[in-house]
């Protein structure tokens, strides 16, 4: 038993270590779930992808989405930023404490979209009507959606959205307008 | 392990955890977030190591079993792996949490993100399917006891047969 467990850590940290869709462990290490598209510092940006239609797409191929009261709107990161600054909107950061402690957007406030704990205390006292905009890594991942579902559906928010591309949509930006702010 | 039945089990169940290892061990991060999904009582650090080392004890579990190699270590894990999966997912189930189970990918029979794929990746089935592979790996592993007991006695008779034949 003991040889079958022994040589399955090995093989896992082995292969954690190899693959690009490893679980890190280092505080601050990015990872998919933080960023699915990891951008070095010093690499170019990509561009963003563009997003076309006005209402948040139903993450694919992670299993049961909650099914929101109404279809959530999208928006953009050029668009949160002014609200923002303004106060005129709250930014949720959907992913878990350690990618939010790692690194997030500032002004964001964490409500990890697994817990029903963080979910009821981030709700409680806050207008129905209060315009939120809900992200998490990237346009690939579900947590934002399950969030805003939610945050709709159990605690009847009205004015909901989500920033679809997420904190890679974010970086990416700031990167841009960082190089061209330096020319 | 003799009998036709319990060689098929031990077949299907083997080829269900190669299915479940390479599901995972496709994407190590989103079977992390599937556990974090689960909203266990349990540490991070655990968490993290378990994304890491379970769909590999799944996968030696898997070839083990098709190969027939140490047995009894195999369904003894085979039996912990289903257990885990029958608490957790019954926890999940019974909080009514709407979350995928992150146990086998239908993306690789090409059926990602359909009704069949929803539905058998969905926490309440996934409650059921476990229960089904618990008591099969329990049944598994009696036979396995029971042969072994079988041909420990037999082996005697033929090792002493003169005490036996007394």
């Amino acid at each position: 038993m003991l040889v079958i467990l022994a040589v399955s850590v090995l093989a896992g940290f082995a292969y954690n270590n190899l693959t690009a869709f490893g679980v890190r462990f280092k505080q601050g290490d990015s990872s998919r779930l933080a960023a699915s598209t990891i951008t070095p510092t010093n690499a170019t940006p990509q561009p963003v992808a563009v997003q076309t239609t006005n209402y948040a797409p139903v993450p694919e191929g992670a299993g049961p989405m909650p099914t929101p009261k109404y279809r959530i709107p999208a928006i953009t990161w050029a668009k949160v930023k002014p609200l923002l600054a303004e106060n005129k909107i709250v930014l949720v950061d959907a992913r878990g404490n350690y990618f939010y402690k790692a690194e997030h957007i500032p002004g964001a406030v964490s409500v990890p979209s697994t817990s029903g704990f963080d979910m009821g205390n981030f709700a409680q006292d806050r207008p129905k009507d209060q315009p939120i905009v809900v992200y998490c890594s990237s346009e690939h991942c579900p947590l934002s959606y399950i969030l805003a579902a939610n945050l709709i559906n159990q605690f009847d928010f009205s004015n909901v959205k989500i920033m679809t591309g997420g904190f890679d949509e974010y970086r990416l930006q700031e990167a841009q307008a960082g190089k061209e702010g330096a020319k | 392990m003799k009998s036709g039945f319990t060689r098929l089990l031990r077949w299907i169940f083997g080829l269900l955890l190669l299915w479940a290892a390479f599901s995972k061990l496709a994407n190590l991060q989103d079977f992390y977030a599937s556990l974090l999904a689960y909203q266990l009582p349990l540490p991070d650090m655990l968490l993290r190591c378990s994304a890491v080392v379970l769909p590999w004890l799944e996968l030696f579990c898997g070839l083990l079993l098709l190969s027939g190699l140490w047995l009894r270590a195999t369904l003894t894990w085979t039996l912990i792996l289903f257990g885990i999966f029958l608490l957790a997912t019954g926890q999940a189930w019974g909080r009514g949490l709407e979350i995928s189970c992150g146990c086998f990918n239908m993306k690789l029979f090409g059926l990602g993100g359909s009704a069949l794929a929803k539905t058998f990746e969905s926490v309440g089935f996934a409650f059921g399917r476990s229960v089904f592979l618990v008591v099969g790996a329990l049944y598994l592993y009696s036979q396995y006891r029971l042969e072994s007991v079988q041909s420990s006695e037999s082996t005697e008779e033929v090792s002493s047969p003169a005490t036996t034949s007394k």
